[in-house]
């Protein structure tokens, strides 16, 4: 009984490779015994290592999302006296995830550096879900978010470049629903200042939107094109909403000089947004905003 | 609300790996896995009230629901669906893919025929990637009682699986 559990904690050593513990005072028939279940263990890790595919993963979500939205009323929490925040499933994940990692040197540096489609991707995320719950305030989540907005839009574009169009389209998704968050937050900032800030900062992003939707509209993949169409849904919810939070900034969406229309099979004129936007010219009052969208920039923070 | 929703999506992200490979382990089959995989994570978001932060690793709480999934996927669809490593090889060529897949079979048959503890505990460490900290957490029980359950039932799944190679061969 007693070799059983010194055999047990051996082959649990084994399997977490860690260093020190040799089972040298083992019997030999039990060190060999060792030797075999952890050679079983890695066979069931090595036959079950299989991963989702990534466009299974974008659309999947995506379906799951607009499977919970649709059907709120029909999928309740099924004991809901109090809603419980997910904040709480986040941050025990990312806490799950972080001790995962803390024993692999440089750990934290590549969850930063991961990009869409890779392993740490996820890690990051839920790393970046657990910075905003923890932002200190309103303004500080919205500045957050609007960041992480940033960062989605570079990494699209950084893996469109390499021609990595299913992960660059998971990039550019996550890029819209970052930025429908973070204008949800600046909505909810009540400080004047703080909320002009971040109206100037929403403003300055929607150019890089721009950009970002006009080169997945020219890539050869149907599921970057489709991130491009939930970006520019999401450039037009930002924009109408940053005409009301900081009408002094420029929120125009998109540039009458840009290169992309509201919906490529649309004429720019027929959405409401666009249509209030590009009325004055039409009637001669004035000329439009002249924002170039910025190139795309650099790599990921 | 909307929050909560793409938080979750964010859960989703981070955690169908894991869910995933369970699955498709469980299943074989890759659509299957994929339709098991979205039951699972829809069938959270509705429990997601009962999950308790901190209780339980929530890969362990989300390794129940797909395992649910699972065994209802099999008794409703028992007369329809069998496993795939029953089905033939749609391609000769394969060979190298259609023996891992039979091997990913026995194993998976293996395992579930062990005790529930021993199978909980061999799946969640290495086909779901729990730590031992992890698992013990979990299963309320202390990560040395999780060893030695850990080294008695990879025992047992290797005398099983000598037995099913001889009977086989």
């Amino acid at each position: 009984m007693r070799t059983d559990r010194q055999a047990a904690d051996h082959l649990a050593h084994r399997l977490d490779q860690q260093t020190g513990a040799t089972g040298a005072d083992l019997p030999v028939a039990h060190q060999r015994e060792v030797a075999e279940l952890e050679a079983l263990a890695r066979r069931i890790e090595l036959v079950a290592n299989t991963q989702p595919g990534a466009a299974f993963t974008a659309r999947a979500r995506q379906r799951l999302v607009r499977t919970i939205e649709a059907n709120r009323p029909a999928l309740p929490a099924r004991t809901a006296p109090r809603l419980r925040p997910l904040k709480l499933w986040v941050a025990s994940l990312a806490a799950v995830v972080v001790v995962c990692l803390a024993g692999t040197a440089g750990a934290t540096y590549a969850t930063a550096a991961a990009l869409p489609g890779d392993v740490l991707f996820p890690a990051k995320t839920a790393i970046e879900q657990v910075a905003l719950d923890l932002a200190p305030n309103p303004s500080a989540r919205a500045d957050l978010s609007l960041e992480i907005t940033e960062r989605r839009l570079s990494e699209g574009e950084q893996l469109a470049a390499h021609g990595r169009w299913a992960q660059a389209g998971l990039a550019l998704e996550s890029a819209s629903g970052a930025l429908d968050r973070s204008v949800r937050l600046i909505e909810g900032v009540q400080e004047a200042r703080a909320l002009d800030a971040l109206a100037e900062r929403l403003a300055a992003l929607l150019p890089r939107v721009e950009s970002a939707v006009a080169l997945a509209r020219g890539a050869p993949s149907t599921q970057l094109k489709a991130a491009a169409e939930m970006l520019t849904d999401s450039g037009l919810r930002a924009s109408a909403a940053g005409k009301h939070l900081g009408p002094q900034h420029d929120f125009e969406f998109p540039h009458l000089d840009g290169n992309i229309s509201p919906h490529p099979d649309k004429p720019k004129h027929t959405t409401p947004v666009e249509e209030s936007r590009t009325s004055p010219k039409d009637k001669g009052h004035g000329s439009p905003p002249t924002h170039t969208p910025k190139k795309p920039t650099g790599a990921p923070k | 609300m909307a929050g909560d929703v793409q938080a979750f999506g964010d859960l989703y992200l981070a955690c169908l790996p894991a869910v995933y490979r369970y699955i498709r382990f469980r299943v074989g089959d890759e659509s299957m896995a994929q339709d098991l995989a979205e039951t699972t994570f829809l069938r959270a978001w509705v429990a997601r009230e009962r999950y308790r932060p901190g209780a339980t690793p929530i890969l362990g709480w989300l390794y129940r629901i797909a395992r649910n999934a699972v065994i209802d996927h099999y008794r409703t669809a028992r007369q329809n669906v069998a496993l795939d490593s029953s089905m033939p090889a749609r391609d000769a060529d394969v060979q190298a893919k259609a023996e891992e897949k039979e091997e990913r079979h026995l194993l998976a048959e293996t395992l579930e025929r062990l005790d529930a503890i021993d199978r909980d505990v061999l799946t969640m460490r290495f086909v779901m990637g729990m730590s031992h900290a992890e698992v013990a957490t979990e299963l309320h029980r202390s990560p040395g009682s999780i060893r030695v359950i850990q080294f008695r039932a990879l025992r047992k799944l290797r005398a099983w699986m000598q037995d099913a190679e001889e009977h086989e061969n």
